[in-house]
């Protein structure tokens, strides 16, 4: 079990979503994280993004980042917007949120190969790594914005959310 | 040389790129014209070459793409496919399985994804696992946006080349952060997306289904099936001899319209495809080419899980009674047919048969082939200890196979029925928690526990011990906790106080 505090408020400074870590199991090709989602509030559902979108790692620190929001991401051409998943936690309630990341993410590399090659990183997820999710939340669900906007950064529903919250796990929080 | 396929990739180890499905995926853009193929690579880009005698919309752009020198990339490769696996992401750490492809324009050219690519050339990326195996599902023309379309990874390399074809000629249309309406740009690809639809139904002699231009959103389709009659058990499907069988129709509608229609259902499937698809492809490989290793998996394993699974919904959604349904699973079979008498052929062919599975699965001690050996170490090693496998696939066939016994040892019906009702007790009560109960709303969760009670649940005891095991798996969730609470008998003691010994349990 982590002893990280749990984080995140919104800006109202109202009480946001809280994150712990349950714990850490590892099967074939994959990692899964087990999360508690605490919501102190008594009188709202907190709704959240329940899929990673993005895995960022930090060379200079080593730590990856587990995204399950879209917030500052640019728009770009592609085959198909994937809307993430959304859940959600009652007033005064927890939710244990499972988040199944691969063992190894091949990244495209920041620099070019020989003749105009993409390079390509694996980066394992190994237990000696630092793990920091991120989750985008808000006390309203979401719906689709329907009107077309131009020139705006961000997925369609960044805007929704609220705010976000954080948990580290650190290196060998659970061997699984 | 205007597209080049990446072959490999420079500091990461073999596998990382597949080179050689983005090759097969042009192929049928060029709608199987032989004078598609592909130059002696150079480093890791291998030229694209193509000398055009299709005349239909995708092969022409194929010829345009391959046969034009592009001025935005003067000397080098215009373009540079890589198919890559659902693990992968871009320079911002975004999964690839959030587009299932996209299309970058050179570094410095400042179009949007620029900022992206660190080559000179356009970098037409595409996830050749289909979502890690749970496929993507786009909205279909004329439904008003229902999403249960399939993207064949064809069609998503199409797509993605449709935007290369505009960037090449700097002439993108808009982008916009709505994906519903499409943007310009994606529209125009959506477009010419359903141009490949359109070939690829005419070469099945299909009708065409289109993408609706006007969404570019999409939704994982989760499993694999979606809501069109996907991808479904490639081992029925090579065992019976073809994925439009008649067992592996009687499979799907059995995984879509019981099995996979609650949230929990749903979860547990998409656990079983993914352990599933860990160890069926290799198994299929080995079962080819051998015809009697196909008819012992289809006569020892897939029907008798067809029969299983269609007993166990016949009793739960039809109300069918035990005795019933072990009169029905048995019906075939005599004791007087064990000895292989006159009329013993049927008996005698069972009892092979579920020794050669049993065998394969590691059990009964009979001579096996290179082949058969081969399936059954995949089977031990790989499959049987998976929990979704074991209960989903294994555990029927083994109880249908030890209900067959007891009739051919001389049991007598109300023998085998008392088995069979204590089989689907302990078996339902034990089905896999998955860890989608813990983010479920109470409301949901309750939902969820009234259709176990009135499905796999059917007994008290059944009932009691599920919520058990639920409560000591995932209790600390709060909708969870009351919702056991609010749906258990009380004598079954799954009030407040327990409820946290059997989440510290």
């Amino acid at each position: 079990m982590s002893n990280d505090r749990p984080t995140g408020t919104s800006p109202g400074e109202q009480p946001g979503l809280a994150l712990s870590l349950d714990r850490i199991t590892r099967r074939r090709g994959q990692v899964e994280l087990r999360l508690r989602l605490d919501n102190p509030r008594t009188d709202r559902a907190l709704h959240y993004v329940s899929q990673p979108r993005a895995i960022v790692r930090n060379d200079a620190t080593g730590t990856f980042e587990v995204r399950l929001t879209d917030q500052g991401r640019e728009p770009i051409p592609g085959a198909v917007h994937v809307l993430p998943s959304f859940d959600r936690v009652d007033p005064s309630s927890t939710a244990l949120l499972t988040v199944t990341l691969p063992d190894t993410i091949v990244r495209m590399s920041t620099t070019a190969g020989p003749n105009g090659e993409i390079q390509v990183e694996e980066l394992p997820l190994g237990a000696d790594a630092t793990v920091e999710v991120v989750i985008g939340w808000s006390d309203t669900a979401y719906y689709p914005d329907p009107r077309e906007r131009q020139g705006t950064a961000g997925a369609p529903h960044s805007g929704w959310e609220q705010a976000q919250s954080r948990l580290v796990v650190p290196p060998r929080a659970a061997q699984g | 040389m205007s597209i080049s396929i990446q072959t490999d990739a420079t500091g990461a180890g073999s596998g990382t790129v597949h080179a050689d499905l983005a090759a097969a995926h042009l192929l049928a853009i060029a709608n199987l014209d032989t004078g598609f193929g592909v130059g002696t690579t150079v480093g890791n880009l291998q030229p694209v070459t193509y000398a055009r005698s299709e005349a239909g919309v995708c092969p022409v752009r194929l010829d345009a793409l391959v046969n034009t020198d592009w001025p935005l990339t003067p000397g080098g490769p215009d373009i540079i496919v890589l198919a890559v696996g659902g693990n992968f992401t871009l320079i911002d750490g975004s999964l690839i399985t959030i587009r299932g492809g996209t299309s970058l324009p050179p570094a410095g050219s400042g179009m949007p994804g620029s900022t992206l690519n660190t080559s000179t050339s356009t970098v037409v990326l595409y996830d050749t696992s289909d979502n890690n195996g749970q496929g993507y599902c786009l909205a279909r023309a004329g439904t008003g946006g229902t999403m249960d379309l399939r993207l064949p990874l064809s069609v998503m390399l199409y797509h993605e080349l449709s935007h290369a074809f505009r960037t090449v000629q700097s002439a993108s249309l808009a982008l916009t952060v709505a994906c519903n309406p499409s943007s310009p740009e994606e529209n125009a690809a959506i477009v010419d997306e359903n141009d490949m639809r359109t070939q690829l139904a005419a070469q099945l002699g299909q009708p065409a289904v289109l993408r609706d231009p006007g969404i570019h959103c999409g939704q994982s389709c989760s499993g694999g099936g979606g809501g069109n009659g996907g991808s479904c058990c490639i081992v029925a499907s090579v065992s019976s001899g073809s994925p439009l069988s008649e067992e592996v129709q009687q499979l799907r509608a059995l995984r879509e319209q019981f099995l996979r229609r609650s949230e929990v259902g749903f979860a547990f499937f998409d656990a079983l495809h993914y352990a599933y698809y860990g160890f069926s492809p290799q198994v299929v490989t080995v079962m080819a080419t051998d015809l009697e290793l196909r008819a012992t998996v289809l006569d020892g394993f897939v029907r008798p899980l067809i029969r299983m699974l269609q007993a166990v919904r016949d009793h739960a959604l039809d109300d069918v009674p035990v005795p019933e349904l072990a009169r029905r699973l048995t019906a075939d079979l005599d004791p007087a047919d064990k000895a292989g008498g006159q009329d013993g052929v049927e008996g005698a062919r069972a009892l092979e048969l579920m020794e050669r599975a049993a065998a394969l699965l590691g059990g009964a001690d009979v001579p096996l082939d290179a082949n058969q050996r081969a399936v059954r170490d995949l089977l031990v090693d790989l499959a049987l200890p998976d929990p979704h496998v074991h209960w989903g696939l294994v555990e029927p066939v083994a109880a249908y196979h030890d209900l067959l016994r007891r009739r051919l040892d001389g049991e007598d019906l109300d023998g085998v029925s008392a088995a069979l009702a204590a089989f689907l007790t302990d078996w339902g009560a034990r089905l896999p928690i998955a860890p989608r109960w813990g983010s479920l709303s109470r409301g949901r969760v309750q939902h969820e526990l009234r259709l176990l009670d009135a499905t796999l649940l059917r007994t008290p005891q059944a009932r009691r011990t599920f919520r058990e095991r639920l409560l000591a798996e995932l209790g600390e969730a709060t909708a969870v906790r009351t919702a056991v609470a609010a749906t258990s008998d009380p004598a079954w003691g799954l009030g407040p106080d327990t409820e946290r010994r059997g989440a510290a349990s």
